[in-house]
Formats: structure tokens, C-alpha cells, sequence
């Protein structure tokens, strides 16, 4: 039996419900920078809580694999939020090398999102899914160097001691490498979560969709799931990229709550992105996540001796 | 030893019976029967030579022109043989089943000949401690091999293929001749040899030779010999062909257990020599190469078991990253990095010998309901073939390095090798390592692209050709050993701390204190499994939660969203070649042309297509240098006049010349 952060359950729970709201914030963002009023902040509540109470429509060439799509795409996310510290402090189990877990299980949610979208036989959900496994490449990549980076700078091997060790004197120390990784980091973070320059969670065009154009097929409690999975690994990833980008510690429960007003933050700077900048070309994206790959490559070899 | 012996000996006397009946049935049956005997009497020993190590060894007395023999097991003779055993039975059995409608068309005699043959060779080399014994060994696994992948000698492809792969393995043995052959040689090799040894060459010509032999020498002999039946580039360039061209329970044993024997050579060589830090860098540059080669390879194939051929190069790759930070951490005295990087490659390849024999299972499983290697005229076939499908996806999943299959846990051991050599004070590993954790993680990521477009091209959708109408699931003697493999490959996900343990506890006589170091290794594996669990628990509950959701509501079909478009048919779906081309464009640079593409042409175009098919630079490569190597031998034709009088000018003119540099 591993040893177990049995306090991280309700670091965990604030995450589980908090995580819709980061779309909510995000939407008021963009609306206050358009001038509009907005949906309610509690919008993806509302959705979710609908989508539940609905049956469910399914294509005639699916099989087995299409609803384990959804099931097993929110499994990994939540089990990569066990894993994810928040404000420096552990996650409910950290172990040396926790970071290829992490990266693993998001990479396995892909997987099936992505053999669930094939399954539907369109040629839409096609084209998504290998948009999103050719970009997944690079974004992994960029995550794993800039996340290893993170390990050199602060001698650690797990994420929650990486980030329980990053304080202002190691900013101080580290500058220079810290902000490229979190920089990597953060357009890892766009992407995986399929926000602009690389996705754009609104269009209604199928052709230019990645991730929303896999998803077209699923409906009722199926998409319900990839929706809160959505926000559940929005949430984890902004989780870390904040315990980096908010150095400051104190208590349990000031960390947590230094975490909590980070991911928050995050949130509103994912939103000032989507208001400020229209969305790729495509076929520019992989140079944007090869470049989040360079980024972090480069505060490895500034760490070189 | 016994039990030893004997498995050695049901070996043969199968590779024997098998010849004997005239009936096919009786043939193939006794031939299957006496391997997979052979292999659960291996077995017993090499399981306890990996419990504990074990001090027998078995002399076999040869006629004196040969000299003695011996075999022995050690923990790292047994880790490898132990898996190679259990996919050489269940080889066995898929193939009883594979080759069933073979009856009539051929005999059942030579194929399970040269299986049992193969099967003793393969023994032979895990377990030989004498060079000559294994050269034999090695000998017998290359041409019994050989006649297995040529069984389908009427396609002119698969003969073509017989050919590379016959002239790469004979390139690669000559090699290791002389690898074993050299002056006082021993397997596995002991350092220093060559000097000193009465009587031997090196004695003789000490004085001008300069006495031992460098060991680098062992190790670039043992590098090439071995390295082309492991895969490495540019050595392995038979590999994409004869993988394909062999019959599938061929492909699984070659792919699954034959290229770990090029593997285990070179390990032996680095456990037994001490390396110096070259050995590592050429060995990581090679292996990085190699396994981005095979995965950007693999991308732009569109025929599945030729795909899974260049993903056997990939996997091969990884295997000798992790030999080469084992190596260095030897040569630089860091014994974490040495320990951590020889189990990552011993826990990988164990499991990709589930995974990929599973793998090619199922590639000969769909080939033998459809009749079809093209993935981009399949599809929809795992409403036909549910058990082939799902043991597909297991093995996918595990090919891809995805938790919680064993695939995860080896490359989280090489990953956390690298970065421990990161971050060891020793500045010398800082770059193998980098190098090291970008190809892992980069043929990670692009297993995953390649594996989901290979499942869902296959397995979900609609069919795109009449070639899926008939499947059928395969018989139970094929779907058997497929179900037993699928088991494993999550089993080996779950229980890998003990997998690694074994590993490290074999390593334990080279690299002491192997298992206190990895101590920490274990743990954490532990603790990984514990969130596989969690992660399967998450996923029941899920699970019940939208069964319970959707209890009663109003749960229907229709058409496949497309676009309003409500008439889908099947071939408006992505193929393969279509799917991963984006993708394998990105590493057009060292792939060369990735596919074949007819553009919409004219006023009225008609028909466009892309398959894709990466071309093979490395055996155009090499049939260029042979084709210039024989222009440039050509001209050496003007000496060979045929003329008894000038061969005698020739003997002259030399005489006359070594009397006139004796007489300077």
C-alpha cells in the first residue's frame, strides 16, 4: 500500500466542483471584452445538470467502443487530478516519476476520444481525431521536457515535490528557465484543452474543428461526461502551470487557497487570450506547439552544466 | 538440468516427428504438440533460475573437431528466456490453428520442422556459454527462420523478401564469427582476451599485434552481429521485409522473441566487458535513431503487418536506449543509472514480446477471415471479430506505452533512468539522457497516433470493401493464445514492481547492489499500479453511473452525423493513409516520400487517391552500395584473365617482388 495524502481529498473535491466554473469565467471574460452581458457564470452547470437528465441518440455503425470513449476520457482525468498538486501541495499520491503517469493518462484519454470518433464511420470525426493525435505529439513532447526542466531546476523527481520546492528564491535563482517552461507549459495547456490560437471551442464549422468535431456524435449522459472531463483536465493542468506560476506557499490551507486563486487567474488569462487573438491557420498549429517544444528544450539546456 | 535437457530434446524429436506422418493433421499436430511440451519443460528451469540462481550447467560432449559445449541459466539467460518460451507455445498453438487451410496445398512436415528447430535455437542462444555453440545456435535460429518466413514461396514478394533477409542475416553473422572466433574467445566474452593465451594468434603475432585486443573491438563486432537481427538502423533492413512476409504466428515469434536474441548479445557483451563511454553514446545515438526511424516508419505504412514490422524497429530502439544508459552508467561508476537503465530494457522487452506477438495474432487473425492486408479496405470489423478486435485494442494500448498496460511501466522505468542520469552529479550523462527522454516520448506520443488509426481503420466504422463481409472469427485454437496474451498485457501493468524486482535481482551479479538501487523504483511502480486500479475502479463506476443514467429513457439510433448529410456512406470514411499523413508528413525530412498521392487533374477530374507507403531509404541505401561495391570489383575483372600463363607471371612477378623487399 502506497502512502497516501489522505488531505488532498478535499484539495481534490474543491477541484471536482469548481471545475465547471472555469468555463463560465472564461465565457464572462470574453463577453466583457465584447460588450456584452454574458451567460450566467454557472452556465456549464446548468448544462451539465441537462445534459444528465437526457436519453441518448447513438450511430448505427458504433460499437462498444464509441461510449467507452466518453467513460474512459473522464477516468483518466480524474485520475490525473490524483495525481496533480495544487498550491504545492501534494496530490492524493505522488511518486518519482509521477509526471510520465500524467502525462500517460491524458495521453490515454486521447486515445479513446479519438477511437470513439473513428467509430462513427464520419469523415468529420476522422479528420478530428487525426488533427488531434498529430498535435498531441509535439504538445506532449513540449509537456514532458518543460515538466522534466522542472525537475532539474528544483531536483525533484515527482510533480508535488517539484512544485512544493518552487518558492520566490528558486524563481530568483531560476528565472530565465522557469518562465520559458511555464510559457510551454501554458500553450500546452491551450492546447490540450482546445482553447484559442489552436481550437476554437465555438465555431460551428466542422472543417475547422479538432476536439468539438470528434465529439459531434456523442449526446446526452455520454457527452455530459466529456464535458465535466473537459473541465476536470482543465482544471488539473491549470492546477500545476499555477503552483509554478504562483510561488507563494504559507499553511495547507493558504497554499491551497494561493492554488485555487491561481487556477481562477488562469481562467481569466485563457479568456483575455480567446478575446485578443483570433484563432491558427492550421496548418500553423504544429509550428506553434513545435515552438512550445523549443521553449521548453531551451530551459533544458539552460540548466545544462 | 533435466528438465533442461529434456526440453532440448522434446525440441528435436518434435522438429523430427513432425517429418514422419504422411497426414497433415497428424503432422502438425504432433509438431505443435512436441514445442509447446518442449517449451512448459523449459519453462520449469528457467522459472527457477529466476527465483533463484541456479549452479548446473549442461555439457554436451561433441565429437572432438568441435570440443565441449555447455549451457547454463543465469537471471538474465532466464528473463529472457522465460517470455520467449511462453510466445514460442502459444506460437505454436495460433499456428496449429493459422495453417489449418493449408491442408492440401502444402506438407505440415517442413514448416513444424523448422519450427522446433527454431524453437531449440533460440534456447540454444539464451542459454550457450561457449562461443562456438552459440555461432551454431545462431546458425540454426538464422536458417530455420529463414525457411519459416519463405513458406509462401509462390508470391514472388515473399521470396524477395527471403532473400534480404537471408543476405542481412549472413552480413550480420560474419560479424559474429569473428567475434567468436577470435584468439582464446569465450561467451560471453571475458575482458582482457586475446592476451596471453598460449598458442593462440594473438600469442603468436603479440609482438606485432600489440597484445590484447581492445575491447571496443568485442563491442563494434558485437554491435553489428547483433544489432542487425535486433533491428538497429541502418543494420536492420530486412526486418520491414521478411516481418510481413512470414506467416503470423512466424511474425510473432520473430518479432516477439528472435530480435530480443540481437538484444541479449549485446547486453551480454556490456555486462560481462566494461564499457567506456562511447559504447553508450553510440549505443544511444543508434538506438534514438532507430526508434524514431521505425515509428516515422511505421506512420506511412498502410499495410498492418508491415506496420507492425517498423514498429518492432521502434520497440528495438527504446530496447537499446536502454542498454546504452546502462552502459554508460557502468563506464562513468554510476551504478543507479547502469541498474535502472539495463531493467528498463529487460522489463520492455518482456513486454513487448506480449504486446507484439499479440499484435501480430491479430494482424494474421483479420488476414485469415478477410484475405486482406490493406487496413484502407477494411473496417467494422470488430462487430465480426469481437475478440480479435478487443485483444487489438489491449495490445494497442499496450504498444503505445498507456497506462495501465505493461507497455506504461517499461517506458516509466527508462523515463525515470533518464532523468535520474539528468539530474546525477556526473555532467556526463546530462545529453544521452536528454536524448534519450525525447525519443522516448516523442515514439510514445507517435505509437498513439499510429496504433488508434491502425485500430479504427480496422476495427471501427463501416466496412469499405466486400473483402469484410465474410469474416468470421477465427477458431478457438487461434482465439486462445490471442485471450492469454490480452490477459497478460494489463496483468504485466499491474504486477510490474514485480517484474522489475526480477529484473534487477538478475542484474545483481553485474551490477551489485542492483536491487537496493532500484529499491526506490519499485516503490513507485507500486504506487502506480495502485492508480491503475483506481484509474479501472473510476471507470466501473462510470460505467454503472450511466447505465443507471439511462435506465429507461429514450436511448435510439439514427445515421452518423455528417454535416446534415444523411445518406454516409462507407467510403466517405478517413483510411488509414488519410489519417496518419498530416502527421507523417511532419518527419518527411528523414522518412523521404511518405505516400502515394494522385491529385484531381484536368477540367473534370475523376478519381484521386493517397496511400500511404513510406519508402524503405535504408535498403535502397544499401542496394546502391552493393550495386557500386560491384561496379567498383568490376574492374578487378582485367586480373582474372583465365590464362594458366598469366596466373604464373602473376606467382612470378609476386616471388620476384617479396625477394627484392627481402633482399632491400
Amino acid at each position: 500500500m502506497p502512502a497516501i495524502h489522505w488531505d488532498a481529498l478535499w484539495r481534490m473535491a474543491v477541484g471536482i466542483l469548481l471545475c465547471p466554473l472555469l468555463f463560465g469565467i472564461i465565457n464572462r471574460v470574453k463577453a466583457k471584452f465584447a460588450g456584452r452581458t454574458g451567460q450566467p457564470l454557472l452556465q456549464t452547470y446548468f448544462d451539465l445538470a441537462r445534459l444528465l437528465r437526457k436519453g441518448a441518440v447513438y450511430s448505427h455503425t458504433t460499437s462498444w467502443v464509441f461510449p467507452l470513449g466518453p467513460m474512459l476520457g473522464l477516468a483518466c482525468a480524474l485520475a490525473a487530478l490524483c495525481l496533480a498538486p495544487l498550491g504545492g501541495q501534494p496530490g492524493l499520491v505522488s511518486f518519482e516519476g509521477d509526471l510520465f503517469l500524467f502525462a500517460g493518462l491524458s495521453s490515454l484519454g486521447r486515445f479513446a476520444t479519438a477511437a470513439a470518433a473513428l467509430d462513427t464511420g464520419s469523415s468529420f470525426e476522422g479528420m478530428g481525431a487525426s488533427r488531434e493525435m498529430q498535435f498531441a505529439v509535439p504538445a506532449e513532447l513540449a509537456q514532458i521536457l518543460g515538466l522534466v526542466a522542472l525537475a532539474q531546476a528544483t531536483g525533484a523527481y515527482s510533480l508535488a515535490e517539484m512544485l512544493a520546492r518552487l518558492d520566490l528564491a528558486r524563481w530568483q535563482a531560476f528565472g530565465p528557465v522557469l518562465a520559458l517552461t511555464a510559457t510551454a507549459l501554458f500553450l500546452v495547456l491551450l492546447a490540450e484543452t482546445c482553447r484559442i490560437p489552436v481550437d476554437d471551442p465555438n465555431t460551428h464549422l466542422e472543417l475547422t474543428m479538432i476536439h468539438e468535431v470528434m465529439v459531434l456524435d456523442h449526446s446526452g449522459p455520454d457527452f455530459a461526461f466529456i464535458l465535466y472531463g473537459q473541465g476536470v483536465k482543465m482544471w488539473t493542468l491549470c492546477a500545476i502551470l499555477a503552483g509554478l506560476l504562483v510561488p507563494l506557499r504559507g499553511d495547507a490551507l493558504a497554499a491551497a487557497g494561493f492554488g485555487v486563486l491561481g487556477v481562477l487567474g488562469l481562467a481569466v488569462i485563457i479568456g483575455i487570450v480567446e478575446s485578443s487573438m483570433a484563432r491558427l491557420r492550421l496548418l500553423l498549429v504544429p509550428r506553434l506547439l513545435v515552438g512550445a517544444t523549443a521553449l521548453s528544450g531551451l530551459a533544458l539546456i539552460l540548466l545544462l552544466r | 538440468m533435466t528438465l533442461f535437457a529434456a526440453c532440448l530434446a522434446c525440441f528435436l524429436i518434435g522438429a523430427l516427428a513432425a517429418l514422419l506422418p504422411r497426414s497433415y493433421r497428424a503432422a502438425s499436430a504432433l509438431g505443435a504438440g512436441f514445442a509447446v511440451l518442449g517449451c512448459l519443460l523449459g519453462l520449469v528451469p528457467a522459472v527457477q533460475a529466476l527465483i533463484s540462481p541456479q549452479d548446473w550447467t549442461l555439457a554436451i560432449a561433441w565429437p572432438p573437431p568441435w570440443g565441449l559445449g555447455t549451457l547454463a541459466l543465469d537471471g538474465v539467460s532466464a528473463l529472457f528466456l522465460t517470455p520467449a518460451l511462453v510466445l514460442i507455445a502459444l506460437g505454436a498453438v495460433y499456428g496449429r490453428g493459422y495453417m489449418a487451410n493449408m491442408e492440401g496445398r502444402r506438407k505440415a512436415g517442413p514448416p513444424w520442422f523448422f519450427y522446433n528447430i527454431l524453437a531449440a535455437a533460440i534456447t540454444g542462444v539464451f542459454s550457450a556459454r561457449d562461443p562456438l555453440l552459440l555461432l551454431l545456435s545462431w546458425e540454426a535460429m538464422a536458417l530455420s527462420s529463414y525457411f519459416l518466413v519463405c513458406l509462401e514461396d509462390g508470391d514472388g514478394a515473399v521470396r524477395r523478401a527471403g532473400r534480404i533477409y537471408l543476405v542481412a542475416s549472413h552480413l550480420g553473422a560474419a560479424f559474429l564469427l569473428v567475434l567468436c572466433l577470435l584468439p582464446g574467445a569465450a561467451w560471453p566474452p571475458v575482458a582482457g582476451q586475446g592476451f596471453g593465451v598460449p598458442g593462440s594468434a594473438a600469442a603468436v603475432f603479440g609482438a606485432a599485434g600489440g597484445g590484447a585486443i581492445p575491447a571496443g573491438i568485442f563491442f563494434l563486432l558485437a554491435l553489428v552481429g547483433f544489432g542487425s537481427k535486433a533491428g538497429l538502423a541502418p543494420l536492420g533492413v530486412w526486418l520491414p521485409e521478411a516481418h510481413p512476409a512470414a506467416p503470423s504466428h512466424v511474425s510473432a515469434v520473430l518479432s516477439g522473441v528472435m530480435i530480443k536474441t540481437g538484444v541479449y548479445g549485446i547486453m551480454r557483451v556490456l555486462l560481462a566487458l566494461q564499457p567506456e563511454p562511447w559504447w553508450g553514446w553510440t549505443l544511444i545515438a543508434m538506438g534514438g535513431v532507430t526508434a524514431v526511424l521505425g515509428v516515422a516508419g511505421a506512420l506511412g505504412q498502410s499495410e498492418l503487418k508491415r506496420l507492425l514490422a517498423w514498429s518492432s524497429m521502434e520497440n528495438a530502439g527504446l530496447m537499446l536506449l536502454g542498454l546504452g544508459l546502462g552502459a554508460l552508467g557502468r563506464a562513468q561508476g554510476v551504478p543507479l543509472v547502469a541498474a535502472l537503465g539495463f531493467a528498463a530494457a529487460l522489463v520492455h522487452m518482456v513486454n513487448h514480446g506480449v504486446f507484439k506477438s499479440l499484435l501480430f495474432f491479430c494482424a494474421g487473425s483479420v488476414l485469415h477471415a478477410t484475405g486482406e492486408r490493406r487496413m484502407d479496405q477494411l473496417g467494422g470489423v470488430l462487430g465480426r471479430m469481437p475478440v480479435t478486435g478487443g485483444t487489438f485494442l489491449v495490445a494497442a494500448l499496450g504498444i503505445c506505452g498507456l497506462p495501465p498496460m505493461g507497455g506504461f511501466a517499461s517506458e516509466l522505468v527508462l523515463g525515470l533512468c533518464a532523468i535520474k542520469g539528468l539530474l546525477m552529479p556526473a555532467a556526463s550523462l546530462d545529453i544521452p539522457s536528454l536524448a534519450t527522454l525525447a525519443a522516448l516520448v516523442l515514439c510514445a506520443a507517435m505509437a498513439a497516433a499510429v496504433f488508434v488509426g491502425a485500430f479504427g481503420t480496422i476495427f471501427l466504422g463501416a466496412a469499405r470493401s466486400h473483402a469484410v463481409d465474410h469474416a468470421h472469427e477465427s477458431p478457438a485454437s487461434m482465439r486462445a493464445p490471442m485471450l492469454i496474451l490480452a490477459v497478460l498485457a494489463p496483468l504485466l501493468g499491474l504486477l510490474s514492481p514485480l517484474l522489475l524486482e526480477t529484473a534487477l535481482r538478475a542484474l545483481e551479479p553485474h551490477v551489485p547492489g542492483a536491487s537496493s538501487l532500484g529499491a526506490p523504483m519499485v516503490a513507485a511502480l507500486t504506487t502506480a499500479a495502485w492508480v491503475f486500479g483506481l484509474l479501472l475502479a473510476v471507470l466501473a463506476g462510470l460505467y454503472a453511473l450511466r447505465r443507471a443514467l439511462l435506465r429507461g429513457r429514450d436511448v435510439r439510433t439514427g445515421p452518423t452525423w455528417d454535416c446534415g448529410y444523411a445518406a454516409p456512406t462507407a467510403r466517405i470514411q478517413y483510411t488509414y493513409s488519410s489519417f496518419a499523413q498530416p502527421l507523417a508528413e511532419m518527419f518527411q525530412a528523414i522518412t523521404g516520400r511518405t505516400g502515394s498521392m494522385t491529385r484531381p487533374w484536368g477540367l473534370f477530374p475523376a478519381r484521386a487517391g493517397y496511400v500511404a507507403e513510406t519508402e524503405d531509404r535504408i535498403l535502397q541505401g544499401f542496394l546502391a552500395l552493393f550495386g557500386f561495391v560491384d561496379a567498383k570489383l568490376e574492374a578487378m575483372h582485367r586480373l582474372q584473365q583465365g590464362q594458366v600463363h598469366v596466373y604464373v607471371l602473376y606467382i612470378a612477378a609476386t616471388l620476384v617482388g617479396l625477394l627484392a623487399w627481402g633482399l632491400w
